[in-house]
């Protein structure tokens, strides 16, 4: 994997193919500006730096552009204790080019989570999936925006939490579909896992259609750890405690299972297996 | 093995075993047969330790120990399987993982070596092939879209893992295709011993042409209401309940005829 220095901008020229993801390192508030030209192709992880670095807050403005048929995997990842942080990404998709992007949240005094899509071009795709693993008092939310400007685009929105102890967590989305934006085609989907009654989830998936030829479906879940598949677990010989941890991983990891870069995929379940496992109070 | 004595057992507080009994010997097959919403999967789930349930009354003898207050992780460990009428889909769940977690609780339990995935991979692999259940289910989430012979498929390939003392098996037969039957079947007779028992619930006399048992229970509102050997399957096929219930005044009376 290729380490990129903060603040300077990326560029990935007409065609070219990263075959190693990009990582970033964000610890400066310097906005970082991406730009894929046409059909390039790249995996790009961003890292803010406050579990290494706990005492300041940040904020970072990150600004995509993909060109026509270009293809970007971006995986963002904020964790650590006691900050303050928020990111904000706001992409703008080309013709035809595919975004494929995963934000994942992991404790924080207040994380904020911003994603903001602008379809330009038609036929575009975006999948925009979160998971927030929460324990503590930690506070974290998403916020979403996919504005359908142009025809024939789709965006699909797949938001998980899992939230423990006092934490709470809240997922807002907006899909604005704009006159003339036909065969526009949106997806917002929520679920909450609340693993102590103190928890809170919130979610306010929103619609705002200006076109008559769309299909935009929404829906959110806010629930506990179903009884029937403990039972199910149980009946095999797992302890309650592992029942319960092999449920909550289980929730987690449709979140985590269409990640393509394998090695990326199996640091991140790793990181959400051992956050699960302090959350739960199991030995793994 | 298995001796249960004047169960009683509800849900919701309404009690649906009333003044269950039977007695299993090791290298048995019981097979339990009985109208819909006599109380089979409810005696399933209450031997199998399903909280949703409370035993009012009565005891659960396995191998001389009185289960009835253990959890069900425990009774699966000391020996007792269910293969659920319905089983749970787990989304997210790898199930060849899921049955390495089982199996290795078992082994931890008898104090046996733990599998890492390469070991267990080969065990799998030879479960599987006891219900010729194709290799790629092994990577799929438990039963998460499976079709419903698929599932049913799916809980004998873990009865095969885990190698019960007791196996209760719930309705296995029903949404399995012909070909499919006769396969399960034959899966669940290469895993009979002299040393491990069968309960077999089931409405079709089918079954029980290729899972021979040694006996046949019928239960009529939480109770048994008479047991023979084979041929009173063949008998209830012919007859129906109504006829074999008529010809029992006392078990007429308790099903309300
Ligand atoms: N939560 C509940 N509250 C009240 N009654 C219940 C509840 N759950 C189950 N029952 C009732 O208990 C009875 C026994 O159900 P059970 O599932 O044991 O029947 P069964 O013999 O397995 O039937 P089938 O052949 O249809 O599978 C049924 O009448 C059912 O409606
Ligand atoms: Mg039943």
């Amino acid at each position: 994997m290729s380490t990129h220095v903060s603040g300077q901008p990326i560029h990935i020229s007409k065609n070219t193919h990263l075959a190693e993801p990009i990582q970033v390192i964000l610890n400066s508030s310097a906005p970082l500006q991406v730009t894929l030209d046409e059909h390039a192709q790249a995996t790009l992880v961003l890292n803010d730096s406050t579990h290494a670095n706990s005492a300041q807050d940040l904020h970072n403005l990150i600004e995509v552009t993909l060109g026509e048929g270009a293809d970007l995997d971006f995986l963002l990842i904020q964790r650590g204790e006691t900050v303050k942080r928020s990111v904000t990404s706001r992409f703008a998709l080309g013709r035809s080019s595919r975004l494929r992007a995963l934000s994942f949240i992991q404790d924080g005094t207040l994380t904020k989570n911003e994603i903001h899509v602008d379809f330009k071009g038609e036929g575009a795709e975006a999948s925009l999936k979160g998971l927030s693993v929460l324990e503590g008092v930690s506070e974290a939310y998403h916020k979403v925006t996919a504005n359908h400007a142009a025809a024939h685009c789709q965006s699909v929105q797949f938001y998980k939490s899992i939230v423990g102890d006092r934490a709470k967590s809240g997922f807002e989305s907006l899909v604005w579909v704009h006159p003339g934006a036909q065969k526009s085609d949106s997806r917002q989907l929520s679920r909450n896992l609340l693993l102590s009654d103190f928890a809170t989830a919130t979610a306010q998936p929103d619609l705002k259609i200006l076109a008559d030829d769309v299909s935009c479906a929404h829906g959110a879940t806010v629930g506990q750890l179903d009884k029937d598949e403990l039972f199910y677990l149980q009946s095999r010989g797992l302890s309650k405690d592992v029942a319960r941890f092999v449920l909550t991983y289980g929730f987690a990891e449709e979140i985590l299972e269409d990640i393509r870069d394998t090695g990326l995929k199996n640091t991140l379940e790793a990181l959400v297996r051992a956050e699960l496992a302090s959350l739960l109070k199991v030995e793994i | 093995m298995l001796t249960i004595k004047n169960l009683h057992a509800g849900i919701d507080g309404k009690e649906i075993l009333k003044g269950f009994d039977l007695e299993v010997k090791a290298g048995q097959v019981h097979a339990i047969m009985g109208p819909n919403g006599s109380g089979k999967s409810t005696l399933a789930k209450v031997l199998a330790g399903d909280p949703h349930y409370d035993i009012t009354a009565g005891e659960i003898l396995f191998k001389g120990t009185n289960i009835a207050t253990l959890d069900p992780e425990e009774r699966a460990l000391r020996g007792i399987f269910l293969a659920f009428q319905y089983p749970v889909e787990i989304p997210g769940v790898n199930n060849a993982s899921f049955l390495r977690m089982a199996y290795n609780s078992k082994q931890k339990f008898l104090k046996k070596a733990e599998l890492d995935p390469l070991e267990f991979d080969e065990i799998l692999k030879e479960k599987m092939k006891v219900v010729e259940m194709k290799a790629d289910f092994a990577n799929r989430s438990v039963n998460h879209g499976f079709s419903g012979g698929e599932k049913k498929r799916n809980e004998i390939v873990q009865m095969a893992v885990l190698d019960p003392a007791l196996a209760v098996l719930d309705e296995t037969d029903s949404g399995l295709d012909i070909d499919a039957l006769r396969i399960v079947a034959g899966g669940v007779n290469k895993l009979r011993t002299k040393d491990n028992a069968i309960i077999l619930i089931t409405h079709y006399q089918r079954l029980l042409d290729y899972i021979q048992p040694d006996f046949v229970h019928i239960l009529a509102n939480g109770k048994i209401v008479r047991s023979g050997d084979k041929s009173l399957a063949l008998e209830l096929e012919k007859k129906g309940y109504d006829l074999i219930a008529s010809a029992m005044p006392a078990a007429c009376e308790k099903m309300g005829k």
